[in-house]
């Protein structure tokens, strides 16, 4: 099993089954983490689609220490960045942009009250990532949807990894205070 | 135990954790809050990484993403670069070959090949003055078949025929016809694997000049060369 340096060391060699190592190893967060920003899976899949098309060309100029992920995950951000000015744009004529929530895929050992207990849940916490400040909710999306290692996350903010480390405390605790008040709102 | 210590552990590396870290979870609200907090946003990663592309989308993607990949150098074609004195080279041996093969000798026919035997009669050609008699007869013959053109002045004498040195080609021409009209009269054509009743005859209303041959200049000069050649058979004319 090669590690990721020599992926990216055949791949600029043009080794097409290391390229494949890569996408494999980043497909299923880079989706994940396009689709928690734009809430439209197909629009997420085309993002996804570019942004491997663009590590694939630019393989060469890539450093291998710094790893894949945090030039991957910059790429995405900005295509996906785009795609929502754009959506913007075209929903400037007063119709209102609607986020689509969250599919929760049911797990088999639940029961339909657990099913809608979790969903419930999940899509509080849902609305609270989403209103977060921008930085706040791409580190988040970044560790729990593109699931990349703080590291990786403080290469990809360009911060000190204590400071990433600090920072995520504090937007738990800002999560969880907006979940305690949304549930404290909410009619019982 | 230190509660931030606890929460990094918990949010950065994903371990289960120990039994004293246990002990505190329980005690500490904030920790277990905490805790709670990032199970539930790894379920919620879980289940949006479970929603992968469909191994045809997959595919797909890698095989468009993959065509951009740099080409291994190996692959890239090296340009051809030739030296000039080799190009020069090169070419003199080609040019030094076609010279070759045409100086090769002409194969020989055998001796009793007809061709052979045609090119036999060009040694009994007629002799200038013949030559001269029979234009001047062919111009008079012209001339009078002709009366809104007939000149008034009598005919050229022989050797000049009255049409200036740019006649030239044309009297070479009137010349060759002449050789072969005379040859096809001194050895008339046998008919050779005729069948019987498709020999050619000669029109009955036709003007005849020379022993039966048509006596226009162009019907004589297009038919010769086919009544003389013994390869090729007599155009079959039967209207039977």
């Amino acid at each position: 099993m090669r590690d990721e340096a020599q992926l990216v060391a055949a791949a600029r060699a043009g080794d097409a089954d290391a390229f494949e190592g890569l996408f494999d190893a980043h497909r299923r967060g880079l989706l994940a983490y396009v689709n928690g920003m734009l809430r439209d899976r197909h629009a997420a899949e085309d993002v996804v689609q570019e942004s491997f098309v663009q590590l694939a060309r630019h393989i060469a100029e890539l450093d291998p220490e710094r790893g894949v992920a945090p030039w991957l995950y910059r790429v995405a951000r900005n295509r996906a960045l785009d795609r929502i000015r754009r959506r913007k744009r075209e929903h400037s004529d007063g119709e209102v942009e609607r986020r689509r929530p969250l599919a929760v895929i049911p797990d088999a050992a639940w029961t339909p009250r657990e099913h809608l207990l979790h969903r419930e849940r999940l899509g509080r916490l849902d609305a609270a990532i989403q209103a977060l400040p921008e930085e706040d909710r791409d580190l988040i999306m970044l560790r729990f949807y593109g699931n990349l290692t703080f590291r990786e996350i403080a290469i990809r903010m360009e911060r000190p990894l204590g400071t990433v480390l600090w920072k995520s405390r504090r937007i738990l605790k800002k999560l969880h205070e907006s979940m305690e008040r949304e549930t404290q709102g909410a009619p019982a | 135990m230190n509660c931030s210590d606890l929460q990094d552990r918990l949010v950065a590396d994903r371990r289960v954790p120990t039994s004293e870290q246990q002990k505190h979870l329980a005690e500490c609200p904030e920790c277990r809050t905490v805790a709670q907090l990032v199970h539930d946003l790894d379920t919620l990663g879980e289940q949006l990484r479970a929603r992968d592309l469909t191994p045809e989308r997959r595919a797909a993607m890698l095989k468009i993403a993959a065509a951009h990949l740099p080409q291994p150098p190996t692959r890239v074609p090296r340009p051809v670069r030739v030296h000039p004195t080799v190009l020069l080279l090169a070419t003199a041996a080609c040019t030094a070959l076609l010279g070759i093969v045409s100086l090769q000798p002409v194969p020989q026919l055998p001796e009793d090949d007809p061709l052979l035997a045609e090119s036999a009669d060009l040694d009994t050609l007629p002799t200038a003055a013949q030559l001269e008699t029979e234009i001047a007869a062919l111009h008079n013959h012209i001339v009078q078949r002709s009366p809104a053109r007939r000149p008034a002045a009598l005919p050229p004498p022989p050797g000049t025929l009255g049409i200036g040195g740019a006649g030239n080609a044309l009297r070479a021409r009137i010349d060759r016809s002449l050789a072969a009209l005379e040859r096809s009269l001194s050895t008339p054509p046998t008919p050779v694997d005729e069948p019987p009743g498709t020999s050619r005859k000669p029109e009955p209303n036709t003007p005849t000049t020379h022993q039966g041959e048509t006596h226009h200049g162009h019907s004589i000069a297009r038919r010769t060369p086919r009544a003389l050649c013994p390869a090729r058979p007599a155009r079959r004319t039967s209207l039977t």
